[in-house]
């Protein structure tokens, strides 16, 4: 318990490191960005005193020194209090609870399936060295990994969507679907999120299966592998409880770099498929300066991040016994 | 002590062929040789690959005026032709010659890529360097600083700044991506510093009363530049797609030609709906073979640097190799 108590203590110091950079960043910008938003929303935010002074507030350019405004800031992030969005008349918070669910949805199934996919491909891949799967699916996924995530939506939805007609090419349900949670909507969904699924699969599976197939050729070398084997176990469950069991975690912990950056990946899915999630939101509102979305959206992300590192630490400790007794 | 080749050379069999790239030169035993890391490269066969493959596209970027007579942001042909041979990728609907961009856009989007990729590594040699030398309270602070922005999604942060900014040029977004994606390779380097930092030659030069800068980026690093070159491709792949991301999205300057602002006219034109997928598939291709070739270079420095990870030969490739290889050991 100690080693995920270490962890929650890193992750608490990480959130408050990126609401301090959300808070510094339209600080240390050169120009005022408060400008950019005046000549986008000028008529709105000149009727509005209020809003004005709220505007300054956040983005620096206030009479309140620093050390007054980030207590502030803080005080807040802490009670929710996100600010309003320009471009949607509505207070950010109702963005996000529109948006999030969308985007946990995509992420949720594209990065279970892709882990799913990779990490028992690199297993085989790594079983039957030089065998078809590492003949067939180490290259393929290899070279599918080095496409940008947004090249290859584009080239899904051409060609698997529009030419083909096999998947929906965009948003995340029909225009005329009834919007709530009963069966058809579910389907329309699901039918929906399949190219981009298939896509986050494509981009990450090559990762997973990379690290655990170069972590379990040296485990396959390791004696107690051997030793299993000397013992008449089957073959599959050598690999599986032996082998695998234990190649797995390196892959794990290098989780955290990899979700950070999968983070991006998902923001250029959204955007190609037109998905209503964070990603898209986050591209409209930074176009169009609307910084309180802008400002929130990225927190979010953040936490989310954190939030599924997490998670895994508490998977770590589930499979590595060593770090329960340390 | 040279670690940075021997690393490369652990377990490897003697190589009689000569590289793929010495070719060209007369076949004496006299000749010049390439550095030993690049020949081993060459003679692996998936950096040898990959390094022809980068050779190529540089060239190209290089050489674009040769290669095209076309400017390429003026409209100098019919809009949304399909790929023919006066225009081998096509035009776009105002005309522009998309062949032409390709080439042109070689240049931002790999320039780009490249001095970013020159600030994260320096960014993250001194700290990784420093981290692991140092110990102590500036070992901690590099570590936690570096897992915090490890944590910290980077297109998004990316996304945000310049949105800031309001609107970024080729050196904006260099600086913003070079300064934003060094903690990766901060935490790598700082691991193999660590290895090295207990060595006899280290502690040699500390006993002899160097000063901290000149161990650190005179003794230390120099031993390390097989793992800082194999860094540098790294953060090179993800300052290409960054870039490109960037542009794609709609924050770099839309008038620049580049890969990236090929592909947002190319969306932002619905360039998909209408049929024109060349429009989005050259400059999409130049990415991903640019990212590839790199992968390729990094597959062959990992092979070589664990032997492990290299096939078991069989017969047949053994056969193969040797009809490729020998008739050139041949001198």
């Amino acid at each position: 318990m100690r080693f995920l108590l270490r962890r929650l203590v890193f992750y608490v110091i990480a959130l408050w490191a990126a609401i301090t950079l959300n808070f510094l960043l339209p600080r240390l910008m050169p120009g005022s960005p408060l400008d950019g938003l005046i000549a986008n929303y000028g008529e709105q935010i000149r009727s509005n005193p209020q809003i004005l002074q709220q505007l300054k507030a956040s983005l620096g350019s206030a009479d309140e020194p620093i050390w007054q405004a980030y207590p502030h800031y803080l005080h807040d992030i802490a009670t929710g209090d996100f600010g309003h969005s320009f471009a949607k008349q509505v207070p950010v918070g109702v963005i996000i609870g529109n948006t999030l669910p969308w985007s946990i949805f995509l992420v949720g199934v594209g990065f279970l399936l892709s882990f799913i996919v990779g990490t028992t491909l690199g297993m085989l891949a790594a079983w039957r060295r030089g065998g078809i799967t590492d003949n067939v699916a180490t290259p393929v996924l290899m070279t599918l990994q080095s496409f940008p995530a947004f090249f290859l939506s584009l080239v899904a939805v051409y060609f698997l969507g529009l030419k083909l007609g096999w998947f929906p090419i965009q948003h995340a349900y029909s225009n005329d679907a009834d919007i709530g949670f009963n069966a058809g909507f579910a389907a329309d969904a699901m039918r929906h999120a399949q190219l981009p699924v298939l896509v986050i699969i494509a981009i990450s599976a090559g990762g997973w299966l990379l690290g655990m197939r170069n972590v379990m050729i040296t485990t396959i070398g390791e004696d107690y592998v051997a030793f299993a084997h000397a013992k008449g176990l089957s073959d599959r469950r050598v690999m599986t409880q032996y082998a695998a069991r234990n190649a797995i975690l390196p892959p794990l912990t290098g989780f955290a770099s990899f979700f950070a950056s999968a983070v991006g990946g998902l923001i250029l899915v959204e955007v190609v498929f037109s998905y209503p999630g964070v990603g898209l939101t986050l591209q409209q509102a930074a176009l169009g300066h609307d910084y309180a979305v802008v400002q929130a959206l990225l927190l979010v992300l953040a936490i989310c991040v954190l939030v599924a590192n997490f998670i895994m630490d508490c998977l770590y400790v589930v499979l590595d016994p060593r770090v329960r007794s340390a | 002590m040279t670690v940075g080749a021997g690393d490369l050379s652990v377990g490897l069999e003697p190589v009689e062929a000569p590289p793929l790239g010495g070719a060209g030169a007369p076949r004496t035993r006299k000749r010049r040789r390439l550095p030993e890391p690049i020949r081993l490269l060459l003679a692996n066969p998936k950096s040898c690959f990959g390094i022809v493959l980068l050779c190529v596209i540089v060239f190209a970027a290089i050489a674009a005026p040769l290669l095209t007579n076309s400017v390429p942001n003026e409209p100098d042909a019919l809009p949304r032709q399909a790929p023919s041979w006066e225009y081998p990728f096509g035009t776009t609907d105002q005309g522009y010659n998309i062949f032409a961009q390709v080439l042109y856009g070689a240049r931002v989007s790999l320039g780009v890529a490249l001095v970013a990729s020159l600030i994260a590594m320096t960014i993250a040699i001194t700290l990784g360097l420093l981290a692991a030398y140092s110990g102590g309270w500036v070992d901690d602070s590099i570590v936690l600083l570096t897992n915090v922005f490890l944590v910290i999604p980077i297109l998004p942060l990316l996304i945000v700044i310049s949105s800031f900014l309001q609107g970024t040029g080729p050196t904006s977004m260099a600086l913003i991506i070079g300064l934003t994606s060094w903690a990766i390779e901060t935490r790598v380097l700082r691991g193999q510093a660590l290895s090295l930092r207990n060595r006899d030659f280290i502690l040699a030069a500390k006993v002899a009363g160097e000063s901290t800068p000149r161990i650190v980026f005179g003794e230390l690093m120099p031993n390390m530049l097989s793992r800082i070159a194999a860094g540098f491709a790294f953060v090179f792949v993800q300052a290409v797609f960054y870039e490109a991301a960037l542009e794609f999205l709609g924050f770099g300057d839309a008038n620049q030609v580049s890969w990236g602002t090929t592909l947002f006219w190319a969306t932002n034109n619905s360039t998909l709906l209408t049929g024109e997928w060349w429009h989005f598939l050259f400059p999409g291709v130049a990415i991903s073979l640019t990212i590839l070739a790199i992968v390729f270079i990094n597959y062959g420095i990992d092979e070589l640097s664990d032997p492990r990870l290299r096939r078991p030969e069989t017969k047949t490739r053994r056969r193969l190799f040797a009809m490729l290889w020998r008739p050139r050991a041949v001198t």
